[in-house]
């Protein structure tokens, strides 16, 4: 708003203060906190709540001290993006200000549960109906970014939280980026590897949206599944689950995959054409023929027949019985245990529980630069 | 459809009536009107009475609701499931079904357990239908098999109805248990709430009255001092500040009511939104909507799939940007949602709209959160 | 809805004013800064001895002179980002961040000097163009400026609380290219026109040949146009107040305007075809704003002797004396005004600093002023309590003494209980 007080038109300093320093005072002052719900080496979070409306927030405390270059990459990220996307379905980030000794603090909204915790936890049950609805959310969230032109570049379950009410939001863009400009270098270690599209994992140095929406097809499965659909333990090794499950990528089913910077040769005997809806209605026999064709174009190996969110929220498969369950009846576990849990998804820096080399993310090569594989043949 | 593995109950939920209902009697039972404990009592097993062992407690197995006394249960039944040693009965009884009866008269007892039973499985609420005739349709099914259940009528098909319905609504069921289960928590919060926040007004009156007292004590002290003295002056003076204390007492005790109830109204509203998660909203029916509302409609372009211009011919050439999934039909997208997105955003008009407003002030509690930021 | 996006954006929502807003503020800023530099040094003199009425005149400079210091010093750091060879959008985001800072903050409590490298190297960070901070050193050195490490990095907590944390810029470049899409394929005939004004806008048959005949032959014209909007863009735009009155199409079509008025005309007749009789007000309204930029902010002819069209108002218009261009920068009556107003400033803050030319105990988190002692993590501070203590201390000794008792000072109160230290 252009002219509402506390935005850009303050009332005069009553004695002289800074004007910067007096609008961040008066901001903070607008929440207290209540209890540290998560720690780490780069952030704190607490659980706090607005002053003049109690409503619950989670103020998550970056330590810019902590830092080597000045405030980090995914700091500014992640403020630069949650400042500017609003949405049913991606976290809100409802202030920001700074405290003394170079604290950065995030008030975000309050979420007290993750996709993860629901569903690790066996207790929990969770129909076809429940997936849609989760699903369908966090499309809605991407489709929010892409049209943005922001790129998330770490979907996965634990970075989707879940709200009180049942809403899903996208968390954690502290991997963001902007995208569609060409001629600008990407770094391709992005997304934990479990689900990293296959472009990245052969280094691809330009990419799009459709590496989001690999990402959430992964999540697809793991819905369905209740575990990792590919949880490789090295990249060669996620290159080779993706090839068993899916398919190898080949110049017939993938052109050009041959010319991406990383590409590793298969042995020929080990050669499997892209997976099909045999395959997928074997491995997710819950699935009707809809469902199974949106689970497909969302892991497409090539990235140009993968679909975009909106081609996959008009899928017909959410229009199909049972119907989207309603977000505030989907299953939740929340409580205590909820918010400890989130507390530590929010504290850690984006990317870190994998030991990405964060050297390597800020744009530089790192200790651990892909190495070309050499299977005896070129 | 997949299995669904339901969670386990709340405690709470086994019970067939709305949790109000069980507060009453609750505070009813603390007085035992409801304890089947008659003075004069006799086991039928081992026929003591309560004349000669004061301390006899008496327990009962809900499969065929015959009564004995502890003792009894402890001996026949303590190597193991044995049959009920009232004669007419037999059936074979385990030791960790006995249980207290809460009910004089164990006809009473038999059909709530009937109905807890069956309120597991139906558990549809009136919000569940579309309009009331069907609800009451479907309460008088349930009476239906409730009644076939207690009076023994018809038992295997309606167990085998009950079991139908159970397996044809699994996810329903599980979804109202939650709802249910919310909803108590919700309750209790709230009640918690007030009774805090009462409590609290409570101290804080407390703590007024007793500073008044104390500075009216002071006060008359002190003006006893200067008349004694005989200083006109400082009487008025003391008489001035007495007032001006009072005031700033009565403006103080304001402030702190109107804090208490904004924070009252902010918990209220975090309750209703904490509830809002579990009555169904009506509104959201329909048919699915993809975009959740929004729309994705430019009314100033089209992208087109080709535009000419020499700058993105080498990427659209470049074999391993495309192989990356790098469209540059994006960056046109791009171009052109930035060329039109604000065009026909006045900061002028927009200024004096929200000036009006400003003056209209109308808050939905969006704008309560809103206007946060 | 495009326009959904556009207003939840921080651009709009916090950095987006009207003229008078954006003066009000301005002033504001200015007048809290020398009320506070006033005080302390009238504070410093009281505390030294100088009875009040003869402290010496504090002349600070006014709201004009700080934006001439500020607009003169953007100027630099388009010239340093030009050195550096950076693109477009890291140039235009640092100037951005050099006037929204200035908004806030005042040069009394900040030199812009020493805050150039510093944005132009958070410029690098929050436009994804990494830059090793070994190579921007090295790189700054060649172009004057030595620079350490920390006094890139010390600023910058300052600098973003400033900017408020919003990072994202939106800038007009990528629009003006979207623009140059759409004419071209109009050029070659296959323009599409959005679904909802199909049946209002001519085909795009005929539309190639309307644009043709604009040309009349001068097939380059398009490229000209297109080359010369995007020059004003990236310069005379950044260093006038076009972003903070206007959004960023408004800019993109507004330098269109102003670099072939003839095209860009006919452009708008395409997209607000006459035909669309509700669309008519806005189109109206539109060609005014637009109208309004180029004539009052991009125009090449604009020089101080001109009308000013904001009279009264603190904005960047050469009608104020402030540099919009590059050419005026080096104008020598503008740099010996800049000059004198730096010396201005120089002598005002250097009279808010103790004799030993320590910072001043007001000073927070460490921000690049005058005294340069980089990292202030709340030392001044921590340094003023303790003189407070200390000088507490010995009031309570010297009362003591005074009482003359040689058993101490009478006990006191039970109410003033806690006065002395156990």
């Amino acid at each position: 708003m252009t002219t509402s007080n506390g935005d850009n038109t303050p009332a005069p300093a009553p004695n002289g203060g800074e004007l910067a320093q007096q609008m961040n005072e008066e901001t903070k002052k607008k929440y207290t906190k209540d209890r540290k719900v998560g720690e780490g080496t780069y952030a704190v979070v607490h659980l706090g709540h607005v002053k003049s409306t109690a409503l619950p927030v989670a103020i998550k405390k970056i330590k810019l001290s902590a830092m080597v270059d000045g405030i980090s990459m995914d700091a500014i990220r992640e403020v630069k993006f949650l400042q500017e996307l609003r949405h049913e379905n991606i976290i809100r980030l409802i202030d920001v200000f700074s405290s003394k000794n170079q604290n950065l603090n995030l008030v975000l909204e309050f979420l007290d549960s993750d996709l993860e915790m629901i569903i690790k936890d066996t207790k929990i049950g969770f129909g076809g109906a429940d997936i849609k609805s989760w699903l369908a959310m966090s499309l809605r969230g991407l489709w929010w970014c892409h049209k943005n032109f922001v790129l998330h570049r770490d979907i996965k379950p634990n970075n989707l939280l879940l709200a009180t009410n049942g809403q899903l939001k996208l968390a954690d863009f502290g991997l963001a980026r902007s995208f569609s400009d060409p001629y600008r270098a990407m770094t391709s270690t992005v997304i934990t590897r479990w689900y990293r599209p296959p472009e990245l994992l052969f280094g691809a140095k330009s990419y799009s949206s459709s590496v989001d929406i690999f990402s959430l097809g992964l999540v697809f499965a793991e819905l369905l599944l209740r575990v990792p659909f590919l949880p490789g333990d090295s990249d060669v090794h996620q290159l080779r689950l993706i090839a068993t499950a899916l398919g190898t990528p080949t110049e017939q089913n993938w052109p050009g995959v041959t010319k991406l910077p990383d590409y590793v040769i298969p042995n020929t005997e080990d050669i499997r054409p892209e997976q099909g809806s045999l395959f997928y209605g074997e491995t997710f026999r819950t699935l009707t023929p809809e469902g199974l064709t949106l689970l497909m174009s969302m892991l497409r190996l090539d990235p140009r027949k993968r679909w975009s969110a909106k081609q996959c929220l008009e899928s017909e498969w959410f229009k199909e019985e049972p119907t989207p369950t309603k977000p505030e009846l989907l299953p939740r576990k929340g409580g205590g245990k909820g918010i400890e849990k989130v507390g530590g998804d929010l504290k850690r820096r984006a990317g870190w529980d994998e030991g990405t080399d964060v050297a390597e993310l800020e744009g530089h090569r790192g200790r651990k630069v892909a190495r070309k594989l050499d299977f005896g043949g070129k | 459809m997949m299995m669904v593995s339901l969670p386990a109950p709340h405690p709470l939920l086994s019970l067939p009536f709305p949790p109000s209902i069980y507060i009453q009697i609750r505070y009813t039972s603390t007085t035992q009107i409801l304890t089947a404990t008659p003075p004069d009592e006799n086991c039928p097993v081992c026929k003591s009475s309560r004349y000669l062992n004061p301390n006899i407690r008496f327990l009962m197995n809900p499969v065929c609701y015959h009564k004995m006394c502890e003792s009894c249960v402890d001996r026949i039944f303590m190597q193991g499931p044995a049959p009920c040693p009232v004669i007419a009965c037999g059936k074979t009884l385990r030791k960790n079904k006995f249980r207290k009866q809460t009910f004089e008269d164990v006809a009473v007892e038999r059909e709530v357990d009937v109905r807890k039973r069956v309120a597991l499985t139906f558990n549809k609420r009136q919000d569940d239908f579309d309009n009331l005739r069907e609800y009451n349709d479907y309460l008088e099914e349930v009476e239906q098999i409730t009644f076939n259940l207690v009076n023994k009528i018809d038992v295997k098909e309606t167990e085998a109805k009950l079991l139908e319905y159970e397996a044809a609504n699994k996810e329903l069921i599980s979804t109202n248990a939650a709802r249910q289960a919310a909803e108590m928590m919700a309750f209790a919060q709230a009640t918690e709430a007030e009774k805090e926040s009462q409590r609290l007004a409570r101290e804080m009156a407390v703590r007024e009255r007793e500073e008044e007292r104390r500075e009216q004590e002071e006060l008359k002290i002190a003006t006893l001092n200067a008349l004694a003295s005989g200083d006109k002056g400082a009487v008025k003076v003391i008489q001035e500040v007495q007032l001006k204390r009072s005031g700033e007492r009565k403006r103080r005790q304001a402030d702190e009511q109107m804090k208490l109830k904004s924070l009252a109204e902010g918990r209220s509203l975090l309750n209703s939104s904490l509830l809002a998660g579990t009555r169904k909203r009506v509104l959201e029916d329909g048919p699915f909507d993809p975009l959740g509302g929004l729309s994705d409609v430019n009314e100033h372009y089209i992208v087109q799939d080709y535009y000419e211009n020499k700058w993105l011919e080498n990427v659209r050439n470049d074999p391993a940007a495309q192989a990356g999934g790098y469209f540059v039909e994006e960056y046109y997208g791009r171009s052109l949602f930035e060329a039109f997105s604000g065009l026909t955003f006045f900061v002028d008009e927009e200024a004096a709209r929200i000036e009006e407003e400003k003056r209209a002030k109308t808050y939905t509690d969006l704008m309560i959160s809103d206007a946060v930021s | 809805m495009d326009d959904t996006i556009y207003s939840t954006s921080t651009q709009h929502r916090l950095f987006t004013f009207t003229p008078k807003q954006l003066s009000d503020l301005r002033y504001a800023t200015n007048k809290a800064a020398i009320e506070k530099i006033t005080e302390s040094i009238k504070r410093r003199a009281v505390a030294a001895g100088i009875v009040e009425s003869e402290i010496e005149e504090i002349d600070c400079p006014t709201a004009e002179e700080e934006l001439k210091l500020v607009a003169y010093y953007c100027v630099k750091c388009m010239q340093l980002s030009d050195h550096f060879q950076f693109p477009s959008n890291v140039k235009a985001t640092a100037l951005t961040f050099l006037h929204r800072l200035y908004l806030t903050t005042s040069t009394l409590t900040l030199h812009p000097k020493k805050l150039l490298l510093p944005i132009l190297y958070l410029a690098t960070k929050t436009e994804n163009h990494y830059t090793p901070i070994k190579n921007f050193i090295a790189t700054a050195a060649t172009a004057g400026p030595k620079v350490t490490k920390e006094d890139l990095l010390d600023p910058e907590f300052t600098i973003a609380m400033g900017l408020r944390w919003a990072f994202q810029v939106w800038h007009p470049f990528r629009g003006l290219e979207g623009i140059f899409l759409e004419l071209n394929a109009i050029a070659s005939g296959r323009y599409q026109p959005p679904k909802p004004k199909e049946h209002l806008v001519l085909p795009a048959t005929e539309a190639k040949v309307a644009l043709l005949e604009l040309l009349a032959g001068d097939t380059d014209r398009i490229g000209r146009a297109h080359g010369e909007a995007r020059r004003l863009l990236t310069t005379t735009a950044l260093l006038t107040d076009v972003y903070f009155l206007y959004t960023p199409p408004q800019i993109s079509f507004g330098a269109f305007l102003e670099a072939d008025r003839e095209l860009a005309t006919f452009y708008l007749d395409i997209k607000f075809p006459e035909t669309d009789v509700p669309g008519r007000k806005t189109k109206m309204k539109l060609l005014d704003v637009l109208d309004e930029i180029a004539k009052n902010h991009l125009s090449a002819g604009l020089s101080e002797d001109l009308k000013n069209p904001y009279q009264g108002l603190l904005l960047q218009l050469p009608q104020n004396g402030i540099t919009t261009s590059l050419s005026m920068s080096v104008d020598p009556t503008l740099v010996k005004e800049v000059t004198r107003i730096d010396k201005k400033l120089y002598r005002v803050t250097k009279r808010d600093q103790d004799s030993a030319g320590k910072k001043k105990a007001e000073e927070w988190n460490g921000s690049g002023s005058q005294s340069g002692t980089g990292s202030g993590n709340g030392i001044g501070r921590y340094d003023e309590d303790e003189e407070r203590r200390a000088k507490k201390r010995r009031l309570e000794r010297e009362k003591a003494e005074r009482e003359g008792d040689v058993f101490g000072a009478r006990l006191p109160d039970v109410k003033t209980a806690g006065a002395g230290s156990f």
